[in-house]
């Protein structure tokens, strides 16, 4: 059984495959800058979407979307905004997604768009 | 792409236009709020955001920047939704405002986009058409208090679909308003002619009203004391547009105006619980409303069991009572209440009640019938002018035939009240100058006195030692007792009932 970064790569791999499928184009996968990671980067359409992928094999420790809290989310953000500096994407708008990957389970994918914004 | 829309904020009971701003920005998404708005305003945006989309329209995936001008001043309040999620449509372009810049919003919005009805709809909307407003959309259930305010066009709405639509639409049907125009005579469920004897009480009252004179009744239990109190406005003449308008905006901003409800054109009448505390009573709080004595404002502030109140309620109201307006300072701005009323008190003589009367034991001690007669006097009960002992009703007055005519009903109560209200207009030539408002100087103008009167207040004053304060009490009492007569020169005998009145201070 896969464990720790194994998984997560894993489950990043079906995640990315999940959103081509659906007509994404993926810009970049773990993007890293000091203080936060984006998992991947895609564009909808004109829609600069940024992806958080979760993957767990149980449900022991909770559902995986659960583990985006705020702090992490904070963190998402903060890489976000390096990203459009750094690489200066044209879009009409920007989203934050999160895919929850559970290997074993049918769908193995629950996607859910539009988890969050920068609010305080 | 930046948008503007109208709406108002409230301070104190006047309403002020306030610009809402809204830019998208392409950058992260979120709504960022800027312009000192109040929690209110900034939880709004969830409310907003699934609002808009629960009515089937996109939110934008931008950074939302809304900027309420001018932004020294504190926003406040839920009416906020309804303008901000029209300043963020419109600035998405689903709606088109270029040229509707006479047009205002109020509204609070829940999550699935219907509209709820707003606190103070009535000075926002009067605050928006002396701002310059020519049209407000607002949630239907203000409807009512809003169309009492002429010159302006109104709209109802019940949900964001619908006011999306009306701006869609190429016909814009305004709504008529209703015809809360007529006057109807306020109806009261209850009469003067309800109560037994008291006949000199039911005198002392009409001069009270009249003269406004604020009341103390000393009283054994139930021998008719809150009876009575009930029963003021009755005799009270009925208000005036202005007075009623100003009357519905206190009910209005302090959130007690029923939904659908219109102008309020019964006297107030509001008598608190003794365990009132001081922020009730005069308004105040960390959002500013009005207390119980604006709620009374053109009605009776009812103050039963007198004694029990709390010394800091009691000194609280006297600067009140005296300008006809309570100011509530805060450190960032400053509101004023209107509170003219007339101020009835009642007590017991001692605490278990009985005190003085012939019938019963009274079982108190001494120390406690002076604790709570101590009570009694100081500085509030200065600026009451009528003291006034109710004697228990004699059953023969009890039992005795109901219809002998014996008893002063309502109607012929405010007849009497009405001229003297007559008497005093034509004397002070001012619509809320009253007796019982005279300063000092004033009396000597406008009481003069036969030369027995004087003589006979003269030698009261000695004998009852009366002070210079009960002293000119008596002269505003025998003014108002003189004009139910429509008499000028004050005389002997109005000056003798007069000095009935001031029951507490001739057993001194």
């Amino acid at each position: 059984m896969a464990t720790g970064k194994v998984l997560g790569d894993q489950g990043e791999k079906i995640a990315m495959e999940y959103l081509k499928k659906k007509g994404y184009e993926i810009l970049a996968a773990n993007y890293r800058v000091r203080g936060g990671e984006l998992d991947l980067v895609a564009t909808q359409g004109t829609q600069l979407v940024f992806c958080e992928v979760k993957t767990r094999n149980s449900l022991k420790m909770g559902l995986p979307i659960e583990a985006v809290t705020w702090g992490k989310q904070r963190r998402i953000l903060h890489a976000a905004r390096c990203y459009v500096l750094q690489e200066a994407p044209v879009h009409s708008g920007i989203r934050f997604d999160v895919i929850q990957v559970m290997p074993g389970n049918c769908p193995p994918v629950l996607h859910m768009e539009n988890a969050f914004g920068d609010e305080t | 792409m930046i948008s503007g829309v109208n709406t108002a904020s409230i301070c104190g009971l006047s309403g002020a236009v306030v610009r809402v701003e809204t830019g998208l920005f392409r950058q992260i998404p979120g709504i960022h709020i800027t312009g000192l708005a109040s929690q209110t305003i900034v939880e709004s945006r969830d409310r907003i955001r699934s609002a808009v989309k629960q009515s089937g329209y996109r939110f934008p995936d931008q950074k939302v920047v809304i900027n309420l001008v001018p932004a020294s001043r504190r926003k406040e309040g839920s009416h906020f939704d309804l303008p901000l999620a029209m300043g963020i449509l419109s600035a998405a372009g689903v709606v088109h405002m270029g040229d509707k810049e006479r047009r205002a919003f109020i509204g609070e919005l829940s999550l699935d986009g219907t509209l709820h009805p707003v606190q103070g709809a009535l000075p926002l909307i009067m605050g928006l058409r002396d701002g310059g407003m020519e049209e407000v959309i607002l949630p239907r259930g203000n409807l009512g208090e809003a169309s009492l305010v002429p010159g302006i066009r109104l709209k109802g709405c019940t949900c964001l679909r619908e006011v999306v639509e009306f701006h869609q639409s190429e016909t814009e049907n305004w709504d008529l308003p209703p015809d809360t125009m007529n006057r109807r005579e306020p109806s009261y469920s209850l009469d003067f002619d309800e109560v037994r004897g008291q006949e000199t009480a039911k005198r002392a009252l009409i001069l009270a009203v009249g003269g406004r004179h604020h009341l103390f009744m000393m009283g054994f239990p139930g021998s008719g004391k809150t009876m009575l109190a009930k029963r003021i406005p009755t005799i009270m003449t009925p208000m005036n547009r202005e007075e009623e308008l100003e009357v519905t905006s206190v009910y209005s901003v302090a959130g007690e105006l029923k939904e659908g409800a219109s102008l309020l054109q019964s006297r107030p009448f509001r008598s608190p619980h003794h365990t009132i505390t001081p922020i009730a009573m005069v308004g105040g709080g960390n959002q500013p409303r009005p207390g119980e004595l604006s709620l009374a404002h053109h009605g009776v502030l009812f103050l039963d069991e007198f004694p029990e109140f709390s010394r800091r309620v009691l000194e609280m109201m006297r600067q009140p009572l005296e300008s006809g307006e309570v100011t509530i300072s805060r450190s960032q701005d400053r509101v004023t209440y209107p509170c003219r009323i007339l101020l009835v008190a009642a007590s017991n003589p001692c605490p278990c009640g009985h005190y003085g009367d012939t019938r019963h034991r009274c079982s108190c001690t001494s120390q406690q019938i002076q604790w709570y007669q101590s009570r009694i006097s100081g500085p509030l009960l200065d600026r009451i002018d009528i003291q006034l002992k109710i004697p228990p009703v004699p059953s023969r007055e009890l039992w005795g035939e109901k219809n002998s005519g014996a008893q002063l009903s309502s109607e012929k109560m405010r007849e009497q009240v009405r001229l003297l209200e007559k008497v005093q207009q034509e004397r002070y030539r001012r619509d809320w100058v009253r007796n019982g408002v005279l300063t000092p100087s004033l009396l000597e103008k406008f009481c003069p006195m036969s030369r027995d009167a004087k003589r006979f207040l003269e030698s009261a004053f000695q004998r009852l030692g009366l002070s210079v304060r009960g002293y000119h009490k008596v002269i505003k009492m025998a003014r108002t007792i003189a004009d139910l007569e429509e008499i000028d020169t004050l005389r002997e005998e109005h000056i003798g009932e007069a000095i009935q009145y001031r029951a507490l201070d001739r057993e001194e």
